[in-house]
């Protein structure tokens, strides 16, 4: 596993694809004379293209399609040291958290109240300030005011408690302020009503065509074909231009699982990068499967703890809690899974022996026996991958390595 | 209990720790329920019905804390109409009976909503400021006294005393504050004005003041706790009928954008309609059930509000195993109402705190026989008042 430097493309209209869609439902709502829905999530798995969108919305959409609009785009988490999606120079009504950099409520406010000119009084506290905005926002019945708040999931939830007890909460009261909030993983629980009842939608992936048109736009001849590119990176926009750049499929996958990473600290992120291939053969896991997965995987790992290691993956905002376990994100698991598959195919077979093991001692346990059918169909699928990847006969997996469960 | 499972379990704060809505100031991050809120919130008269410990207090406190989200912007203005605080004086017979009541509890709103909020009250121009001080001083008892509390222990600690529904568990600035407390107490030190007007003036006059000269979008009246006063408890009909004259005005104050909003027990539902045929159907109505799924949900939603969503189940840091929905087993054993949940839920954890107490080296995880104890104790010790609350929780 070698990793490289890489870094994203910033965001440049004519690199820009698709999201019409979208588009239209934003600008449907702004269009609106007396919007009951004033607020917009986006959610989506890292590489989908969240940040592009709002850079789009932000530089583009916004300027070209709706007059006396006025906008503001905070990005609110780094996707890594090396990415700046939003390019090198800084524009107006603008704020990209850099890594390590703490967004202040002050100087959130003080970008909104510089870009409206707004007088306040003598040393104003954080009331007032918030009081001058709104009613420069009122008296402007005519105009639409949009908020973009860019990963605000992965960011920090303080800010976002601040920004929503202080700030979100009263300028949403009004009808021609609008916010759109983008982020991946686990989401915010907003307490704002016209947040919990704001219009969802989830941004979906490519098809073979978009990514297509992508590396025509990229300007990118690929040594892979459009699509292994589509394949490997499964539709995620942000795989592209460095698929195009790879030279065979294992290097492919190993650039993707880079890129993914990326949003880790430098660090840790061979480590986290561990744990994630460690886990990646199970649909979802707990505490108990992780200390397990992590032990077969890197009996060198720092950590035994099942829970400091679902902690460590946690942060990353690549893993969140569904239905009764963590599951990794999509574009994380499938990349994970093709890489161990092609490149340390050792390994992929003991992480599925274990996978295996592990259900089937679940099989046999007479306090589970109402999940028996459960279990013994996830025994058959890893049974099954077993024997693609040449094991025939499951029950020659190992048994040793179940004694090293925690 | 200390509580050592916060930290263990990665937990930012106790999300159980409330039985009463009103004391938990993270309760509008867990809303089960949008159909109910969604009546609740929206400009129109509404009845929400449930049992005892259904939820309906929860959603009152909640719909009262989102119209202050953010305060001072453009937002309905919450009045809690809390019947069991005006026990001694407990006539409802005429509308004026509850304007009496009304009016008093708008003074409380105004006052708190001031101290939170001072910029509603500095923005306000002098004359309104003083003819407002000079309502309250009239209408809230002892107010020099919660002056002082208020100068010692902010807007919470004087909320706590005069209605606990009206906690926000905010502090508002201190520069601030200290202007609107030095503001009333200049004019508590003038002569009152004279007042001569008629309980309907009086009521008149201050929904004037809150949706035209302070701003706000409209007046939500937040009417609760018929359940909680013995007489009307004990008699659906006599309920009823105390209530009919407020509720039978409330279409009409929809002109004038004043919503009251019935938070009332399920027996009162068929009195009331009888009593109100003509004016039914301008209510919005809903009926808050907990069924199994959630109930679990409701814990999830601690869970994952405490963690700041690293997790949403206990599941995920117990010894069951990741096959079972531990909150939805959990659902199946109780009474179905929130108030159950939480209870065996705190049990839980208390067992499992014990457990470990007396083995710090033990593995930091709820085991099965933690909660196994706490349904054994679940059953035994709260065995007086299931049946009563699997009675009322079933309608019967």
């Amino acid at each position: 596993m070698v990793e490289t430097f890489i870094s994203p493309s910033p965001y440049v209209l004519k690199k820009f694809v698709n999201r019409e869609e979208e588009v239209k439902q934003i600008l449907t709502l702004l269009r609106q004379s007396q919007p009951r829905v004033r607020a917009v999530v986006i959610d989506g798995d890292r590489g989908v293209g969240k940040t592009w969108l709002s850079l789009h919305l932000q530089r583009t959409v916004f300027k070209k399609e709706i007059t006396g609009l006025t906008s503001w785009l905070f990005s609110l988490w780094s996707p890594g040291e090396h990415y700046r999606p939003e390019g090198d120079k800084p524009q107006e009504n603008e704020r990209f958290v850099r890594e390590g950099e703490k967004l202040e409520i002050d100087e959130f406010l003080a970008i909104i109240v510089n870009s409206l000119s707004i007088e306040l009084p003598p040393n104003p506290v954080l009331a007032e300030k918030v009081d001058a905005v709104r009613r420069y926002v009122q008296s402007h019945v005519d105009n639409r005011f949009v908020l973009i708040l860019d990963s605000a999931y992965e960011s920090n939830w303080s800010l976002l408690e601040q920004l929503e007890t202080h700030f979100l909460g009263n300028l949403l009261t009004l009808n021609n302020f609008f916010v759109i909030v983008t982020g991946r993983g686990r989401p915010y629980p907003w307490k704002i009503p016209f947040l919990i009842e704001a219009v969802r939608f989830g941004l979906g992936k490519f098809s073979v065509e978009q990514i297509q048109q992508q590396l025509e736009r990229f300007k990118l001849s690929a040594i892979l074909s459009v699509d292994d590119i589509y394949n490997i990176g499964d539709g995620w926009p942000i795989f592209t231009e460095f698929l195009a750049s790879a030279k065979d499929r294992i290097d492919a996958l190993d650039v993707a699982a880079n890129l993914l990473f990326a949003v880790v600290s430098a660090q840790d992120r061979l480590q986290i990068r561990k744990y994630f291939e460690a886990l990646c053969p199970l649909e979802g896991f707990g505490e108990t499967e992780a200390a397990l997965m992590v032990a077969i995987y890197d009996p060198n790992a720092l950590d035994k703890d099942g829970r400091d290691i679902c902690r460590k993956m946690n942060k990353t905002h690549l893993v969140s809690w569904k239905d009764g376990g963590y599951v990794i994100n999509h574009p994380v698991k499938r990349i994970l899974r093709e890489y161990l598959k092609l490149n340390k195919q050792d390994d992929w077979i003991s992480l599925n022996c274990a996978a295996y093991r592990r259900f089937q001692r679940q099989s046999d346990d007479p306090s589970l026996t109402r999940f028996r059918s459960f279990f013994e169909s996830q025994m058959k699928f890893y049974a099954g991958i077993l024997s693609e990847s040449g094991v025939q006969d499951p029950e020659t997996c190992p048994k040793e390595k179940m004694e090293e469960m925690p | 209990m200390q509580k050592l499972w916060l930290n263990h379990f990665g937990f930012r704060f106790d999300p159980f720790e409330y039985l009463e809505a009103s004391q938990d100031p993270h309760l509008n991050r867990y809303l089960i329920g949008h159909e109910a809120f969604s009546a609740a919130w929206s400009e129109t008269p509404a009845l929400i019905f449930s049992p005892p410990g259904g939820g309906k207090t929860a959603l009152r406190i909640y719909a009262f804390r989102a119209c202050w989200t953010g305060g001072g912007g453009y937002q309905p203005f919450p009045i809690h109409y809390h019947l069991p605080h005006y026990f001694e004086n407990s006539n409802f017979s005429t509308l004026e009976d509850h304007l009496q009541k009304i009016v008093h509890s708008t003074a409380i709103a105004l006052f708190l909503s001031f101290a939170y909020y001072p910029l509603i009250f500095l923005k306000a121009s002098p004359s309104l400021q003083k003819q407002l001080a000079q309502f309250i001083f009239t209408w809230v008892p002892n107010i020099d006294y919660y002056l002082e509390v208020l100068r010692d222990g902010g807007p919470d600690r004087v909320a706590a005393q005069l209605d606990r529904s009206y906690q926000l568990h905010q502090t508002p600035d201190p520069a601030l504050l200290s202007l609107v407390r030095v503001t009333l107490e200049k004019h508590l030190a003038e002569e009152p004005s004279p007042i001569g007007l008629s309980i309907q003036k009086v009521f008149e006059r201050l929904m004037k003041w809150i949706t035209q000269d302070l701003g706000f979008r409209a007046v939500y009246l937040l009417l609760d706790g018929v359940d909680g006063f013995p007489e009307l408890a004990r008699s659906p009909g006599f309920a009823a009928e105390s209530l009919v004259n407020l509720f039978a005005n409330a279409p009409t104050w929809t002109q004038t954008r004043i919503f009251l909003k019935g938070f009332l027990p399920l027996e009162i539902r068929a009195h009331l309609q009888a009593r109100l045929e003509k004016q039914w159907p301008a209510f919005g109505q809903v009926e808050l059930k907990w069924d199994e799924a959630m109930l679990a949900e409701l814990i999830r939603r601690r869970v994952y509000a405490a963690t700041e969503g690293e997790f949403a189940s206990l599941g995920a840091v117990s010894a069951v195993p990741s096959v079972q929905d531990m909150e939805l087993e959990l659902a199946r054993t109780v009474n179905p109402l929130p108030r159950e949940m939480l209870v065996l839920v705190r049990q839980i954890l208390f067992e499992y705190e014990k457990r470990w107490g007396e083995n710090p080296g033990a593995e930091k995880r709820v085991q099965t026989e933690d909660i196994e104890r706490a349904l054994d104790w679940y059953r035994i010790d709260q065995a007086h008042i299931t049946k009563e609350l699997t009675s009322i929780a079933l309608g019967r």
